[in-house]
C-alpha cells in the first residue's frame, strides 16, 4: 500500500537546515501504457427524433440470448422458455425479459399536469419506493405481474432478468427463483513487476459556497506534483501514473436557475456562474500537467446531461488543453491502463438505483449492476440517456478489472469474485468536495486505498473547546 | 416570432402529408392493378409493411426501415435477405426507406 | 550555502508580513521545494533561539492514519500548537515539513490557500519547475499536433470560412475574408468566456485604451478617435470605416497577442469558436434578410453590434484571460507586425484575477442566519493594490527579489500612463468635449 511504501523513513529529514549545493532530489514520473476504450460512448449523430422504445427493444435483443444461456446452466438444459404471450396458466418455465417497477412515487409530470386542481406539492425524497410499488415483466408485446419469491424493493425498472416460476389463475407470476446475466468473462491481467498507482477522485466541487476544500484540494495537487513530504513521498508519489477524475469538478451551485427563468435581457450582461469555476479547474489541470489526467464529465459538469456525458470540450482548458497529458474523457469511462481495465461512471446511475430501490451502498448496487450486466438499468426511466437504437451501449461486453463509481458518500472498495474466475475491483470513489478524500489504487496488487487530506480552520477550535465543556 | 411560426407550419405540413400518404397507400390497389411497374410496387411496398409489422424485430418508429433490419441482423434474429436487397435498390425513395409510421408525427 | 536566505525570509514575514508558504518561497527564490522547507525550518530554529519575536508556524505531516478501523493515509496541514497533539493521533509518520511562517496566528487555513493561489498563479506555465517529480511527457504540444488531435478527437468541424461566404452575402464585397470571421469569433468568446467585461462598458473602453500602446501609436489614435464615434452612430452609416478600423485593429493586436503567446497559450479554442462561428453568422444573417421592417430586431442588431465593436481588443488585456484569434487570421497575419515593439512589452499584465476569501451572511431557506466563507474571484488592476507593494519591494535590498519587483515597477509605470490615456477617451462625452 502506498503507506507502507512510504514508511521507509522516519520523515523528519526536512527538519533541519539546507546542506549547500543540495539541489534536492528529481524523480521521473512513471509512465504507463494507456489505451482510452470510451469510443463506444461516443454520439456522433445526434438525433432526438426517436423514442426510447428502441433501447428497451435493443437491451431486450442484445440480453435474451446470454439470459436463455444462463437460464440454461442454472435450472437445467431442459428448461422451458416462454415468451409472455406463449404463456400457459400453471405451466412451470422461465421468461426472459424486462422488469417495470411501478411506483405510486416517483415523479411524473403528466401525474403533475393531470393534478393541477388539488395543488400538492410532493415533498422532495430521498427514496422513491413504497409498499404499494408492484413488479411487472415486460417482454416485447406483454407484461405480467410478479409476485413471489423476488426482492421487490431491490429490484429497479430496466433490468432484464430471467424469471422460473408458473403463472397462477389470478393472472400474476408466481416467481420461484430468478437469475441474472452475471459477469461477462475478463482477460487475464498481466502481472506487474513494480507497483504503480492511479489516483482516483471526484466530486471537486470548485465555485461551490465552501472554502474550505479549497486547500485540501491544493494539498493533492502538491502531493501529486511532488511538492509536499520529503524525498521519500515524493519519489512514491511519481510512481502515482495516472489520475482519473471522476466527475463534477463543478459544483452544484455553478447551475444556475435563474439563467433559464429569467427573461433574457435581464439576463444579458451576467456570467454564468461556471466561467470562473472553469477558469480555476483550467489552472488546476495546468499544475497537473506532469501527471497524465483523464477528466470525466459528471452531473454539474458543462456538457450534455445525457449519458453517455460526452468529453467536456477542449476550449474550456486553453491553458491545460495544450499538453498531451490531459486526456478529456466521457462518462463512462473506459480505458485500458497498463493492461487493467477500468470502468466507470461519475455516480449518476449509482445514485439513481439509490433514489429508486431499497439499496443504499454506493458498493452493494455497484456490485448489482454487475451482476445485471448492465451500467445504468434505470436509464432511460429516470435517468436521461441518449435514444439508442441499434444497441445498448451500457450493456458490458467485457468484464473490467476495476469497476468504479463517483461521488459517493464515502470511500469504499470490495474485491468481487465472479462465477468463471472474474476477479474485479468495486471502488466508489468518495465526493472530493465533502470528505477531503481521494483513493489510490495500486495496479499491481489492485489494492485502494483511501488519502485525506485536512486543513485546520476556526471550527477546530470551537469543536475542541465544545468537546471539553461538555 | 419567426421560429414559431416555422414551427406551426411544420407541423401542418405533417399532417398534410401524413393524410395524403394514408390515401395513396389505400387507394392505388383497386384503380390500376393493370400495369405491370406499379403492381411490383405496390407488392414490394406490401412486404416491406409485412417487415414493418413483425414484432420480433422491435419498433420501427423514427429510425429507417434499413436500421431496423441491420438491428435486427445484429442481434442474431435472422430478418429475411430479400428485404435487405430490395431496400439496397430502391433506398432514395422514401416510401421505401421509412416505415408505415414515418409520416405519423411521434 | 550561504544564510543571505534568512534575512529574506524575515523580510518577508517581519517587514512585509507575509505569509510564506515553502511553494511561495521555492518560487519567489527559485529553489527546490525541499531546500526551501529546509529554510523555512532553519529560519524558525534560528528566530526562536533568538526569541526575538513571535512567530507562527504551520506544519505539513504526512501518514498513516486510522480511523473506525479503516487505516487511511492523511496529509494534513496543522498549526505549531496542535502538532504534538496530531502527532499522536497518528499511528504512523511518514512526512513531515514546515509548510508556512507568518507573524500571525491564522485562525483557519484560508490565507493559506490564498498565498499558494497567487504564487501559483503568477507563475503558471512553470509551476512546478521546483518540485520533485518530472514528467517526460508533459510538453506543450505544438499547433499543428493540437490540431490533429483535435480533429481526432472531434471529428472534422465545419470549414467556417465556406459557410460564411455561403451564409453571409452582404459583406463579403468589402470586407476581406479574414475580417469578417474574426469578428463574429471575437464577438461570440467575448461575450461568454471574458466575464469582466460584464458590468462596465466603461471598464471595457479603458481595456481597449491599454491594449493600444502595444500596437503601433501612429495607428491606434485614430482607431481609438473613431471608436465612440461610430459607437455612437452605431448602424449601417457607418459600417465601412468601422470594419476598416477594426480589421487593422484586429490585425496588430492579433499579431501582437500571437507573438506573445505563441508558444504558451495555444490556438487550443481556435477550432471551438470556428465550429461555433457559422451559427452565429446565420443568425446574424436571417436577421438582416429576413426581419430588416422588425424594428426590434434592427435595434438587436446595432446592439450586437456595439457590444461586438467595444468588446473586439479586450483579448490583449491580459494574460490570465483566454485569448481568441482566429486560424484564419493566425495564417494571414503572421508576417505583418512589426516584432520590436511588441517585445519591449513581453508582460501587459494590467488586470488580474484572483481568488478572495469572502465572508457572506445571508438568511438561508430555514430562516438562520448563515455565515459561509467563500472564494470569490475579483478582477483587479494592479494600480489598484499591487504598486504600493511593488514600491515598497523595489526599495528591498535583497537581489533574489529584484528581478520580480523590478517587473511588477515598469508594469506599473506602463499602467499608470495607459489609464491616463484611457481616461480621455473612456467616454463618448469626453470625446464630444475634445471638439
Amino acid at each position: 500500500m502506498f503507506s507502507d511504501l512510504n514508511a521507509q523513513k522516519d520523515g523528519s529529514s526536512l527538519l533541519c537546515c539546507p546542506t549547500s549545493d543540495d539541489q534536492g532530489p528529481i524523480f521521473e514520473r512513471a509512465s504507463l501504457s494507456y489505451i482510452p476504450l470510451f469510443e463506444r460512448y461516443r454520439v456522433g449523430e445526434r438525433s432526438f427524433s426517436r423514442q426510447y422504445a428502441h433501447i428497451y427493444a435493443a437491451r431486450l435483443m442484445q440480453m435474451r440470448p446470454l439470459l436463455a444461456e444462463r437460464a440454461q446452466q442454472k435450472w437445467g438444459p431442459e428448461v422451458l422458455i416462454r415468451k409472455l404471450c406463449e404463456l400457459q396458466t400453471g405451466e412451470q418455465c422461465c421468461i426472459v425479459g424486462t422488469l417495470f417497477k411501478r411506483m405510486d412515487l416517483q415523479p411524473s409530470i403528466l401525474k403533475e399536469i393531470s393534478e393541477e386542481h388539488n395543488l400538492l406539492p410532493q415533498p422532495a425524497r430521498a427514496k422513491y419506493i413504497s409498499e404499494a410499488d408492484e413488479l411487472i415483466l415486460e417482454d416485447e408485446l406483454q407484461r405480467i405481474k410478479l409476485q413471489g419469491k423476488i426482492d421487490r424493493d431491490k429490484c429497479v425498472t430496466g433490468s432484464v432478468i430471467a424469471i422460473y416460476g408458473a403463472e397462477r389463475n389470478d393472472g400474476k407470476f408466481t416467481v420461484e427463483d430468478l437469475c441474472t446475466a452475471d459477469l461477462p468473462l475478463q482477460t487475464a491481467r498481466p502481472t506487474l513487476s513494480s507497483d504503480r498507482f492511479v489516483l482516483l477522485a471526484s466530486g471537486l466541487g470548485l465555485g461551490s459556497s465552501h472554502a474550505d476544500s479549497m486547500l485540501s484540494l491544493q494539498l493533492l495537487v502538491d502531493m501529486v506534483t511532488g511538492q509536499l513530504g520529503d524525498q521519500g513521498e515524493q519519489s512514491r508519489s511519481a510512481t502515482i501514473s495516472r489520475v482519473l477524475l471522476a466527475g463534477n469538478l463543478l459544483s452544484q451551485c455553478t447551475q444556475d436557475k435563474d439563467a433559464s427563468t429569467k427573461a433574457k435581457y435581464l439576463t444579458k450582461k451576467t456570467q454564468a456562474g461556471s466561467v470562473d469555476a472553469i477558469r480555476l479547474l483550467d489552472e488546476l489541470l495546468l499544475q497537473l500537467s506532469s501527471v497524465p489526467v483523464d477528466v470525466m464529465p459528471g452531473q454539474y459538469d458543462p456538457t450534455n446531461y445525457t449519458l453517455p456525458q460526452q468529453p467536456l470540450h477542449s476550449c474550456m482548458f486553453p491553458l491545460s488543453s495544450v499538453y498531451p497529458t490531459l486526456q478529456l474523457a466521457s462518462n463512462p469511462y473506459q480505458a485500458n491502463i497498463d493492461g487493467v481495465r477500468f470502468l466507470g461512471t461519475s455516480g449518476q446511475n449509482v445514485c439513481d438505483i439509490q433514489r429508486y430501490s431499497s439499496m443504499d451502498s454506493h458498493l452493494q448496487i455497484l456490485e448489482e449492476t454487475l451482476r445485471l450486466r448492465h451500467l445504468a438499468p434505470t436509464t432511460p426511466d429516470t435517468l436521461g440517456c441518449y435514444p439508442f437504437y441499434q444497441k445498448d451501449p451500457f450493456i458490458l461486453e467485457e468484464c473490467p478489472h476495476v469497476y468504479f463509481s463517483g461521488n459517493a458518500p464515502t470511500f469504499e472498495s470490495k474485491l468481487f469474485k465472479g462465477a468463471d474466475g472474474q476477479e474485479v475491483l468495486l471502488v466508489t470513489v468518495p465526493e472530493f468536495s465533502s470528505t477531503q478524500t481521494v483513493c489510490l489504487l495500486n495496479l499491481r496488487t489492485l489494492e485502494c486505498e483511501p488519502i485525506s487530506f485536512a486543513a485546520f480552520s476556526a471550527n477546530d477550535d470551537e469543536e475542541s473547546e465544545m468537546n471539553i465543556s461538555h | 416570432m419567426t421560429t414559431k411560426r416555422g414551427l406551426i407550419t411544420d407541423s401542418f405540413k405533417v399532417v398534410k402529408r401524413a393524410k395524403r400518404g394514408g390515401k395513396r397507400e389505400k387507394a392505388p390497389p383497386s384503380p390500376l392493378p393493370q400495369k405491370d411497374a406499379e403492381t411490383v410496387r405496390e407488392e414490394d411496398l406490401q412486404q416491406l409493411i409485412q417487415f414493418d409489422l413483425d414484432w420480433r424485430f422491435g419498433p420501427c418508429t423514427g429510425i429507417s426501415r434499413l436500421q431496423r433490419w441491420e438491428r435486427a441482423k445484429h442481434h442474431g434474429l435472422n430478418p429475411p435477405e430479400e428485404i435487405r436487397d430490395l431496400l439496397l435498390q430502391t433506398h432514395a425513395d422514401p416510401k421505401y426507406k421509412l416505415s408505415l409510421w414515418s409520416e405519423y408525427p411521434l | 550555502m550561504d544564510e543571505l536566505y534568512l534575512d529574506n525570509i524575515d523580510e518577508f514575514v517581519n517587514d512585509h508580513n507575509k505569509i510564506v508558504t515553502y511553494k511561495w518561497l521555492s518560487l519567489t527564490l527559485g529553489v527546490h521545494v525541499n531546500t526551501a522547507k529546509q529554510m523555512l525550518y532553519h529560519y524558525l530554529d534560528h528566530k526562536r533561539k533568538e526569541s526575538s519575536a513571535q512567530l507562527h508556524a504551520t506544519y505539513l505531516v504526512s501518514g498513516k492514519f486510522v480511523h473506525n478501523g479503516q487505516t487511511s493515509y492523511k496529509v494534513s496541514v496543522v498549526r505549531e500548537d496542535q502538532l504534538e497533539d496530531f502527532k499522536s493521533k497518528m499511528s504512523l509518520i511518514v512526512s513531515i515539513h514546515v509548510y508556512s511562517v507568518q507573524k500571525a496566528l491564522l485562525k483557519d487555513s484560508g490565507p493559506l490557500y490564498s498565498v499558494d493561489y497567487d504564487a501559483v498563479k503568477d507563475n503558471l506555465k512553470n509551476c512546478s519547475r521546483y518540485s520533485a517529480i518530472r514528467c517526460a511527457n508533459a510538453v506543450p504540444m505544438s499547433s499543428l499536433e493540437l490540431q490533429q488531435v483535435r480533429e481526432k478527437q472531434w471529428g472534422p468541424t465545419p470549414e467556417p470560412e465556406n459557410q460564411k461566404s455561403a451564409t453571409n452575402g452582404d459583406t463579403s464585397q468589402m470586407s476581406k475574408p479574414s475580417s469578417k470571421p474574426q469578428k463574429g469569433i471575437m464577438g461570440m468568446f467575448t461575450n461568454k468566456a471574458t466575464p469582466k467585461n460584464q458590468d462596465s462598458s466603461k471598464g471595457v473602453t479603458s481595456e481597449q485604451k491599454e491594449d493600444t500602446p502595444v500596437v503601433d501609436a501612429a495607428k491606434s489614435k485614430p482607431a481609438g478617435k473613431s471608436n465612440p464615434m461610430i459607437n455612437f452612430f452605431g448602424s449601417q452609416t457607418a459600417k465601412k470605416p468601422d470594419k476598416k478600423v477594426k480589421e487593422e485593429e484586429a490585425a496588430q493586436s492579433s499579431s501582437a497577442s500571437e507573438q506573445r503567446h505563441q508558444s504558451s497559450q495555444p490556438e487550443a479554442k481556435h477550432e471551438a469558436v470556428a465550429a461555433e462561428l457559422p451559427k452565429d453568422t446565420k443568425r446574424d444573417c436571417r436577421s438582416k434578410t429576413k426581419r430588416i421592417k422588425d424594428s426590434d430586431s434592427e435595434e438587436e442588431k446595432v446592439e450586437k453590434k456595439k457590444m461586438r465593436r467595444i468588446k473586439k481588443p479586450e483579448p490583449d488585456s491580459s494574460d490570465e484571460d483566454v485569448l481568441p484569434d482566429s486560424p484564419q487570421q493566425m495564417e494571414t497575419r503572421e508576417p505583418s507586425p512589426s516584432p520590436k515593439k511588441e517585445q519591449s512589452h513581453p508582460e501587459m499584465k494590467t488586470r488580474k484575477r484572483r481568488q478572495v476569501l469572502k465572508s457572506r451572511t445571508f438568511v438561508d431557506d430555514e430562516g438562520c442566519i448563515v455565515t459561509e466563507k467563500v472564494y470569490e474571484s475579483e478582477s483587479y488592476s494592479e494600480t489598484e493594490d499591487d504598486v504600493p507593494a511593488s514600491k515598497h519591494t523595489a526599495k528591498d535590498p535583497n537581489p533574489a527579489k529584484l528581478p520580480a519587483s523590478n517587473r511588477e515597477d515598469k508594469k506599473s509605470q506602463k499602467k499608470a500612463s495607459n489609464t491616463n490615456k484611457g481616461s480621455k477617451q473612456a467616454s463618448i462625452m469626453g470625446f464630444f468635449q475634445k471638439k
